[in-house]
C-alpha cells in the first residue's frame, strides 16, 4: 500500500480513531493489529510468512540471549545471537542478493570458460526487509551488549519489528529507544495529533507537488540519453537527486508525522542535508539512522575486533603512528561504505556509486585536508563567509548528484555511458524553450520551482528551530491561512489520482 | 480546553472543505461540469415531471435533443447520459432515476453495448450520482475488476480526478451556470461543427451475427424481469461497420423475445432524412444538424407510442419552453434558423452547387437549378456568427449579388432549395459549411 494512496490515508485514520478510542492499556494491541493488516494489504502471503520467520526468530533468540547473559553463560548468549543475526541476514541475503551472487558466478563461469550457468532466482521479498532486518540485528546486538532490554511478548516483538509506518521506509530504530513509545498507554494529544497530521501535509506537498514533478523530468532525459546530451545530463542528475531528496524525506516526514500520531516519536533520518559543507556532514544529514546503524554495529565492531587491533598494531611497527591510525579506520569505513552500496542493491553500479564512490570523496578529503587548510590560508580565503559556505554546500550538492547518478541508472555500463554523453556543451536549452519540452509545461515548471523556493526556505528556516513550533507561535489567522494554502497546494497540485500514476517511492524496493 | 479544540478542528475541516468544494466547482466546469449536470440536473426536476430519461453515452446526448424534442411534440424527456458512459452503469441509473421520477419511461440507448468499462466513464457516470447505497453498488460494480473496494472508494470523491485540470481554471470557471438546456449538450461544441463524410462506412444489414449476446445485457434483462421495470431500447442511426450491424441485431433481437420494445433507427438513416455526407460527427455520433432530424422523428414517435400529453403552453413547463429559447442561443451558430425552428423539410431536393466570387461587401453568387426546385433561399454568416437569410428566391433566379456585407470581413454563404406543398415552402439539403468568400 502506497503511502500517498487514498487507500493508505483511509487506513491511517481508521486506525488513528479505533486507536484512541480502545482504552490506553490495549492501544499497542490496536497498533499491532493494524501492522498486521497493513502487511496482508500490502504484500502476498508467501513474504509474510519470511517475515513471519524472522520475528520467530528474534523473539527466540533475544530471549536465548537474556537466559545466557542472566545464567553467566556466555557461549549461549553468543550462539543465540549469531544463530538470529544467521537467520534474519541470511533471509535478507536469499531474497534480495542471490539474483545478484548467481549473476557474478555466472559471469565468472563464463571468464573461466565454464559451460554451466546457474539460475537466477528472483524471490518475492515482504515489505521493507533492508530495514527490519537491520532493525533486528541491532536489537539483537544490543541484547546481547546488554544495553537494550529483551522483549520476551511474541506480539510486542512483531509489532517492533514490523510497525506499519516506519515497515516501508524506515527509519530504522533501536529497541530501547521505541519500548517505553511503542508500549506505554498513550493519552490523546491534541497539538500532537496537530502537528503529525501537519507533518504529513508537508509530506505529501515534498511527494505528490516536487518529487512527481521532478520524476517526470529525470525520467525523460534518462530514457533517451543519446537524445538528450551535454547540460541536460548534469540537469538531470541535480533533479534526481531533489527527487531523491523530496521523495525519501517526504515519505519520511508521512512516516513521522503518522507515527506522531500515535505518540510514537520516530527518530528523524533526514536534516536539511542540501546545507552540509562536505560529503562526510552530507552522510551524517541523509539517511541517518543508517548510518548510525551502520557506525554502531559495523564499523565500531569491527574496529573493536581482534583482527582490526592486529592490523593497528602491524601498521604501527612496520608504516608508523599516523598510518597506523589512518589504516584501520580507512579500512573500517570502506567496509561500511561497501555495505552500505550493497544495502542499496545487489548491483555494481550501487557498491560503485553509492559506496565506494562516497567513501573515496571522504577518504581523500581527509587525507588533503591539511594541504587545503594550507591552500586557503595562502589563497587567503574567508571560511567563515556566506560565500564560502553557499560553495562548499554546492560543491557537496554536486558530488553526490554524481554519486546518485549510479543509483538512478541501471548498470555501471549505463551510467558511464551516460556520464559520458554529458561531455558535450550545449547552454542554450537553458534559454530555447527546450526544457518545455521534457515532460512538464510551462505552468507546472513554476509550480515546480516555486515548491523548491518554498522547501530550501523552509529547511534554511529548520535549521535553527522546529518549523512547526514556529508556526504554532503564529496568531491563529495567520496559522491557519499557512495550513490551508499548504492544504489546498497538495490538494490541487498533487501528482496524484486516476489521471497521475503517482510515481512509487524509490525506497520502496529496500 | 477539549471542546474548544474540538471547535477548532471541526472550524479548520469546514473551511478547507469548503474551498475543497469550491475548487472542485470551478475545476469541474465546462466539459466535465456537463457531464455532471446530465446525471445531477435529474434531482432538480419537479418530482413526476418527466415523461421519460434518455439513457447512454454520448451518442445519446449527440443524437437526442431534449428542449427540441419539447418545441416539437411538447415531451419532456431528459438526456440521462454522459461521456463513456459504460452499458453497466444502466441498471443504476434506472434506479436512481426511478427515485424522482417513478412513473418515467427509461429509455436505454443500445449504442454502447459493447464499449466496456473506462476510467473516465466511471468518473462521469458517478460524479453526478448523490451519495447513496445505489451509488456505492455502481462504484462497486463500475470499478470491480479494476480496483480493490478500498481503491475504488476514490469515486466518491470527483475532486481526486479533476484537480489535474488546475492550469485551465479561468474565471469563467467561477461563474454559475448558463441558462437551463435541460439536459440538451451545450458544451461539446465538436458535435455540433464537425461535418465528416460517411458514406464509405456505412454497412447497414438485417443479418444478425452468431454467437453469444454480452452478459452485460442478460443481466440487465433479468434486472428489469426482476424489478418489472419496461423500458424502451433504442439503437441510434449509426454509419458503423458491418460486426457491430450484425451484433447489434443479435441483441435487437434477444430483447424483442425477451418481451420488451425496440426501437431500431440504425436501418432508418434514409426515413430520417439523414445525409451521409453531412450530417454526422463520425461513425458513431450524429452532429447538430443530423441530431435535429433524429430528434425530430423520436420525439413523435415517443409521443405517439406512449401518449405522452402535450406541455407546450402548461404554465407548469414553462422552464421548458425558456430551454428550448437558450439552446437556440447556443446552436443558432451551427445551424439555420429552417433547422431550429422545425420549418418543413423536403429531402428529395439535393444540395445546390453554389460558386461565390468577388469579396465582402461585393459577393456575386452562382448556382447550377435544383430539379424540383420552386425557389431558393440564400443565407450568408460572418465569422463565427449565426447564418443570416438575405433572401428568397424564384426558382428562375441562378445568380444572386450580395453587396450588404461589411468589406474586410469573411463570411460564408450557402444556398438552400425549397419546393412548395399546400402554398408552403418545404426546404431542401444544403451545404452546412457554405463557401466562404474574402
Amino acid at each position: 500500500m502506497s503511502l500517498t494512496s487514498f487507500p493508505f490515508i483511509a487506513f491511517f485514520l481508521v486506525s488513528l480513531a479505533v486507536y484512541y478510542a480502545v482504552p490506553e492499556r490495549l492501544r499497542w494491541c490496536a497498533l499491532f493489529a493494524f501492522s498486521a493488516l497493513f502487511m496482508l494489504l500490502s504484500s502476498p502471503l508467501l513474504p509474510l510468512l519470511y517475515w513471519a520467520a524472522a520475528v520467530l526468530a528474534v523473539n527466540f533468540c533475544a530471549r536465548q540471549i537474556a537466559a545466557g547473559r542472566a545464567a553467566g553463560n556466555g557461549r549461549r548468549a553468543k550462539g543465540a545471537l549469531a544463530a538470529g543475526i544467521l537467520l534474519t541476514v541470511g533471509l535478507l541475503a536469499a531474497l534480495k542478493y542471490s539474483g545478484f551472487l548467481a549473476a557474478n558466478l555466472n559471469a565468472l563461469l563464463a571468464l573461466l570458460r565454464v559451460d554451466y550457468r546457474l539460475p537466477i532466482p528472483a524471490p518475492a521479498s515482504p515489505p521493507g526487509v533492508s530495514f527490519y532486518t537491520l532493525t533486528a540485528v541491532g536489537y539483537l546486538l544490543d541484547s546481547y551488549w546488554g544495553i537494550s532490554p529483551v522483549q520476551p511478548n511474541l506480539l510486542k516483538t512483531a509489532l517492533f519489528i514490523g510497525y506499519y509506518p516506519q515497515l516501508i521506509s524506515g527509519p530504522i530504530t533501536r529497541y530501547r529507544q521505541i519500548e517505553p513509545q511503542l508500549f506505554t498507554p498513550h493519552r490523546f494529544d491534541y497539538v500532537q495529533v496537530c502537528f503529525g497530521l501537519q507533518r504529513m501535509v508537508w509530506g505529501f506537498f515534498k511527494k505528490l507537488v516536487l518529487s512527481a514533478r521532478l520524476g517526470i523530468l529525470v525520467d525523460t532525459i534518462y530514457a533517451h540519453p543519446e537524445r538528450y546530451t551535454g547540460l541536460y545530463i548534469w540537469l538531470a542528475a541535480a533533479l534526481f537527486l531533489f527527487q531523491l531528496y523530496t521523495d525519501f524525506s517526504g515519505c519520511m516526514d508521512i512516516v513521522l508525522g503518522a507515527s506522531e500520531c500515535y505518540g510514537v516519536l520516530l527518530p528523524e533520518n533526514f536534516k536539511t542535508p542540501f546545507f552540509s559543507r562536505s560529503v562526510q556532514e552530507y552522510w551524517q544529514r541523509w539517511h541517518i539512522t543508517l548510518g548510525a546503524w551502520l557506525r554502531d554495529y559495523i564499523l565500531y565492531s569491527l574496529l573493536r575486533s581482534r583482527a582490526w587491533r592486529g592490523l593497528t598494531k602491524w601498521a604501527k611497527a612496520h608504516l608508523g603512528k599516523k598510518a597506523a591510525r589512518q589504516l584501520p579506520t580507512y579500512l573500517g569505513t570502506l567496509c561500511v561504505w561497501l555495505l552500505i552500496g550493497l544495502w542499496h542493491g545487489g548491483g555494481w553500479q550501487y557498491i560503485l556509486g553509492m559506496g565506494l564512490w562516497f567513501w573515496l570523496l571522504i577518504t581523500l578529503s581527509q587525507l588533503c585536508e591539511p594541504l587545503f587548510k594550507k591552500a586557503l590560508a595562502f589563497l587567503k580565503i574567508n571560511t567563515a563567509g556566506f560565500a564560502w559556505h553557499l560553495f562548499q554546500s554546492l560543491r557537496v550538492f554536486a558530488l553526490a548528484a554524481v554519486g546518485n547518478m549510479f543509483f538512478r541508472l541501471q548498470g555501471l555500463g549505463a551510467a558511464l555511458e551516460t556520464m559520458r554523453a554529458g561531455l558535450h556543451w550545449n547552454p542554450e536549452i537553458f534559454t530555447d524553450g527546450s526544457l518545455l519540452s521534457l515532460g512538464l509545461d510551462l505552468k507546472n515548471i513554476w509550480v515546480l520551482l516555486l515548491g523548491l523556493v518554498l522547501l530550501l526556505l523552509v529547511s534554511w528556516l529548520q535549521e535553527t528551530k522546529s518549523i512547526r513550533q514556529r508556526l504554532a507561535e503564529q496568531p491563529l489567522p495567520l496559522r491557519w491561512a499557512i495550513l490551508l494554502l499548504l492544504c489546498l497546494a497538495v490538494a490541487l497540485f498533487g501528482m496524484y489520482g486516476p489521471e497521475f500514476n503517482a510515481a512509487t517511492f524509490i525506497y520502496e524496493q529496500f | 480546553m477539549r471542546k474548544l479544540y474540538l471547535v477548532r478542528a471541526l472550524a479548520f475541516l469546514l473551511l478547507l472543505l469548503l474551498l475543497l468544494g469550491c475548487l472542485q466547482y470551478a475545476l469541474t466546469r465546462s466539459i466535465d461540469q456537463q457531464n455532471y449536470n446530465w446525471l445531477a440536473n435529474i434531482y432538480k426536476e419537479p418530482a413526476g415531471s418527466l415523461d421519460a430519461v434518455y439513457i447512454g453515452a454520448s451518442n445519446v446526448y449527440s443524437t437526442w435533443l431534449p428542449p427540441v424534442a419539447f418545441d416539437r411534440c411538447g415531451i419532456t424527456v431528459y438526456n440521462y447520459t454522459n461521456s463513456s458512459q459504460p452499458f453497466e452503469s444502466a441498471r443504476f441509473l434506472i434506479l436512481e432515476a426511478q427515485k424522482r421520477h417513478p412513473d418515467a419511461l427509461c429509455i436505454i440507448g443500445l449504442n454502447n453495448l459493447y464499449d466496456g468499462i473506462s476510467d473516465l466513464g466511471i468518473h462521469y457516470s458517478t460524479n453526478g450520482f448523490r451519495p447513496s447505497v445505489n451509488k456505492f453498488h455502481m462504484i462497486r460494480r463500475l470499478t470491480g475488476s479494476l480496483y480493490t473496494p478500498l481503491e475504488s472508494m476514490q469515486y466518491f470523491v470527483p475532486f481526486l480526478r479533476f484537480h489535474s485540470r488546475w492550469a485551465d481554471i479561468s474565471p469563467r470557471d467561477l461563474v454559475f451556470s448558463d441558462g437551463d438546456v435541460k439536459g440538451g449538450n451545450v458544451e461539446i461544441k465538436y458535435f455540433f461543427s464537425t461535418i465528416q463524410d460517411m458514406t464509405s462506412s456505412y454497412s447497414y444489414t438485417m443479418e444478425a451475427a452468431e454467437g453469444e449476446s454480452p452478459g452485460v445485457l442478460l443481466e440487465l434483462l433479468d434486472f428489469c424481469d426482476r424489478e418489472q421495470i419496461r423500458p424502451l431500447f433504442v439503437a441510434s442511426p449509426q454509419p458503423r461497420e458491418w460486426d457491430y450491424v450484425t451484433s447489434l441485431n443479435r441483441d435487437m433481437e434477444l430483447i424483442r423475445q425477451r418481451g420488451y420494445d425496440v426501437l431500431d433507427m440504425m436501418g432508418s438513416i434514409e426515413e430520417l432524412g439523414l445525409d451521409l455526407r453531412q450530417d454526422f460527427y463520425n461513425s458513431s455520433h450524429t452532429n447538430i444538424h443530423g441530431a435535429i432530424k433524429v430528434t425530430e422523428y423520436l420525439a413523435a414517435w415517443l409521443a405517439e407510442r406512449y401518449g405522452f400529453s402535450d406541455k407546450r403552453g402548461d404554465a407548469a413547463y414553462a422552464d421548458w419552453q425558456q430551454a428550448f429559447e437558450n439552446y437556440v442561443e447556443d446552436i443558432a451558430p451551427y445551424t439555420l434558423d429552417l433547422e431550429y425552428l422545425g420549418l418543413a423539410r423536403d429531402f428529395s431536393l439535393p444540395v445546390p452547387a453554389l460558386a461565390v466570387s468577388g469579396a465582402p461587401g461585393a459577393a456575386q453568387l452562382s448556382w447550377e437549378p435544383v430539379p424540383g426546385a420552386a425557389g431558393y433561399c440564400v443565407y450568408r454568416k460572418t465569422g463565427d456568427g449565426p447564418w443570416q437569410a438575405l433572401a428568397s428566391l424564384g426558382p428562375e433566379a441562378l445568380l444572386y449579388e450580395d453587396e450588404s456585407g461589411a468589406p474586410g470581413e469573411g463570411c460564408t454563404y450557402t444556398l438552400v432549395p425549397f419546393s412548395l406543398s399546400s402554398g408552403e415552402p418545404c426546404y431542401g439539403n444544403f451545404d452546412y459549411t457554405g463557401v466562404p468568400v474574402g
